[in-house]
């Protein structure tokens, strides 16, 4: 079959979680042409984004989500991917049994891991130029800090166990995580959505009040974003992706929800602004900000989870299904990107270092700030269009032959 | 990161006081007065410099100096000038009365949790009348858990104020070169609320530092540095400390806002 040779194709067909055959189901309802589209765009958006925030000291990241709520890009991406992921892989659970799934789905883990692998050294090579071209008197913990390069034996082995992974980098251990854990927590999905996704709720929870998280190095380190905590976005993107949203659309609908989620959006809203903007210093009173602060984001805490539940009811509400603009060439380029997501997230991480480098070593005035982002984003779009050729081409002589 | 932001709002503040320096320097130790202003009061000090007896300044640092590095082995001869010596000087010139002597303790490596097991030991001690507090600098290196360092903060900011002593608390530098293996920023902001909460001032170097880089005042990402830079930014450091504490001293009656 078409769709099953297009996605076994590791080079370079789109993303195994995006089948190009029309699929009407369970996102929302979709129109005739096939898939929710709304998908695609917000995962393309927040790849963007996160590519945008990994650029330290980069005027361009203020436009980004995180500067208006309490969630970020991260949650946008965790959630659809894990909505996609059930979705794609619980048809073909259906259609090809649980073993042969499972073993795509970890073959995708495993894609994942080799890519983690590759950034990884693009990082080393950047941090050992910093340390080997830069000596700042001032700078002299900061530099120190990067001392890992001086036992490389010990470090290469850590980021090898996923145990040591820079800033910026931290998303893709935890995807790996989710997706290697994933077999067992989609077949569960499958036969019991509500059971399964309330043990996840409980993980949540437990991982919340007890700081339970995975190790890592070096030192008492622990894993930036705790999978045991994060888990839940995945898990609950994976349920409303296997028909949970359809479920919930009398919640979505409900003018009370909505204005709910509104008024949260703008507590929010005013509450990060605070942070920022001076005028508003004094917004957030000292009982509850001792209560509130500081908003984990390791361990993904209720007033970020929420926030972006808040997030999506208001847009899934605010951006039907069949809204006409979802088609039109100017969305195009976000949601090509959001349906090859995995190799535009790595190409983003990969550009973020690249950026960082030129602001750092070139010249780092607004202008370049703004080129940079736009060029990144430029490139992105590019990468997604070539995937996206490539993928039909194979599909289109995989079908000739076949059929 | 919101320093773009308030450079739009600057009423920059010149503390362009007696001491002779190079002119890049001293014309520029200038930042907003958002950074710059105490908020709050810091009563015990200025009793303390007002009864004209001996007043001790504690500075707590992680800082490692130029000693420290085994990066950097080989250029450094005698150890440049760190902020807590500019805040003596000016300090003391600013109250020639006031008996203020600068001692600073260095735990390097330390994380804010770390440095609390000794703080009470250090305290009696040096039995200061303001403590300066500079961490998050190793606690975001080792990407410690924000509420941790934001609990380790509050609780190290209790035991100055049970010595009896004021407390100032300083963010981390800003360093662009390592900002993308280093992100500060969380725990820059979690200093800020910490110090809010308590009622304390908050020296928010990692702002004041990349208002500087900014407006082209400093230029951290540059591979050959000037030669003074580092005394050159911890001058500027201490005068604007300085500034801060005199803000805190004199607007007591006003009480936090």
């Amino acid at each position: 079959m078409a769709r099953s040779i297009g996605r076994d194709e590791p080079a370079g067909s789109p993303q195994a979680e995006v089948p190009p055959a029309p699929s009407a189901d369970r996102a929302g309802k979709p129109p005739a042409s096939g898939r929710d589209l709304r998908l695609d765009l917000f995962r393309g958006l927040a790849l963007w984004f996160i590519f945008l925030n990994h650029i330290p000291n980069n005027v361009a990241n203020w436009i980004t989500n995180r500067n208006f709520g309490f969630s970020d890009a991260t949650e946008i991406f965790v959630f659809i991917s894990g909505y996609t992921g059930a979705m794609v892989y619980g048809r073909q659970m259906a259609a090809d049994g649980m073993i042969v799934t499972s073993a795509r789905i970890l073959r995708r883990a495993w894609q994942l891991y080799i890519a983690f692998i590759f950034l990884f050294v693009i990082y080393l090579a950047e941090i050992s130029y910093v340390v080997g071209s830069f000596s700042n008197p001032l700078y002299v913990e900061e530099m120190g800090a990067l001392q890992f390069l001086s036992e490389p034996d010990v470090a290469l082995v850590q980021a090898l166990l996923l145990k040591f992974r820079p800033a910026n980098m931290d998303v893709l251990p935890l995807y790996i995580v989710l997706l290697a854990t994933f077999p067992p927590v989609l077949w569960a999905l499958r036969r019991k959505p509500d059971l399964t996704l309330a043990a996840s709720a409980l993980m949540w929870l437990v991982a919340t009040s007890t700081g339970w998280n995975l190790p890592a190095y070096p030192d008492d380190r622990t894993w930036f974003f705790n999978p045991f905590a994060w888990q839940l976005l995945f898990v609950f993107g994976g349920w409303c992706g296997l028909g949970g949203s359809d479920r919930l659309s009398r919640v979505v609908q409900s003018p009370a929800v909505v204005a709910a989620c509104l008024a949260y959006l703008l507590v929010s809203l005013l509450v990060v602004i605070s942070w920022w903007w001076p005028p508003l210093e004094g917004l957030v009173p000292p009982a509850i900000g001792d209560l509130i602060y500081p908003i984990s984001k390791t361990d993904l805490s209720p007033l970020r989870l929420i926030h972006f539940l808040a997030l999506a009811i208001v847009v899934v509400r605010a951006v039907p299904v069949d809204l006409p603009v979802l088609r039109s060439p100017l969305l195009a380029p976000m949601i090509l990107c959001g349906q090859n997501s995995l190799q535009v997230f790595c190409l983003g991480v990969f550009l973020s270092f690249a950026a960082h480098f030129v602001l750092n070593e070139i010249s780092g005035t607004l202008l370049m700030q703004l080129a940079l982002s736009m060029a990144g984003i430029v490139l992105m779009v590019g990468l997604s269009a070539l995937l996206s050729w490539y993928g039909r081409v194979e599909r289109e002589i995989a079908a000739r032959k076949h059929g | 990161m919101k320093n773009w932001v308030l450079s739009f709002v600057v009423s920059a503040l010149v503390l362009a006081s007696g001491f002779s320096a190079r002119a890049e320097s001293a014309s520029v130790c200038a930042a907003p007065s958002e950074l710059t202003r105490a908020v709050f009061t810091l009563p015990r000090l200025a009793k303390s410099l007002a009864a004209k007896k001996p007043t001790p300044v504690l500075v707590l640092n992680s800082s490692s100096l130029a000693k420290k590095s085994a990066l950097k082995a080989g250029t450094d001869k005698d150890a440049p000038r760190a902020f807590p010596s500019f805040l003596e000087e000016t300090l003391r010139a600013r109250y020639p009365d006031g008996g203020v002597v600068v001692t600073t303790h260095n735990e390097p490596r330390a994380t804010a949790e770390a440095i609390l097991a000794d703080l009470p030991g250090v305290l009696a001690q040096a039995r200061p009348a303001l403590v300066i507090w500079q961490t998050g600098t190793y606690d975001a290196i080792l990407g410690a858990d924000t509420s941790a360092f934001s609990d380790a903060v509050n609780t190290g900011i209790g035991h100055i104020h049970e010595s009896g002593a004021d407390a100032i608390v300083m963010s981390p530098q800003f360093s662009p070169r390592t900002a993308i293996a280093i992100d500060v920023a969380p725990y820059a902001n979690a200093l800020a609320w910490a110090a809010r909460s308590s009622g304390i001032p908050f020296f928010d170097r990692y702002d004041i530092m990349q208002f500087w880089a900014s407006e082209g005042i400093f230029d951290f990402d540059t591979a050959r540095p000037s030669p003074s830079q580092f005394e050159d930014v911890h001058r500027c450091i201490g005068r604007l400390l300085v500034g801060m504490i005199v803000d805190g001293v004199e607007t007591r009656a006003l009480g936090s806002r």
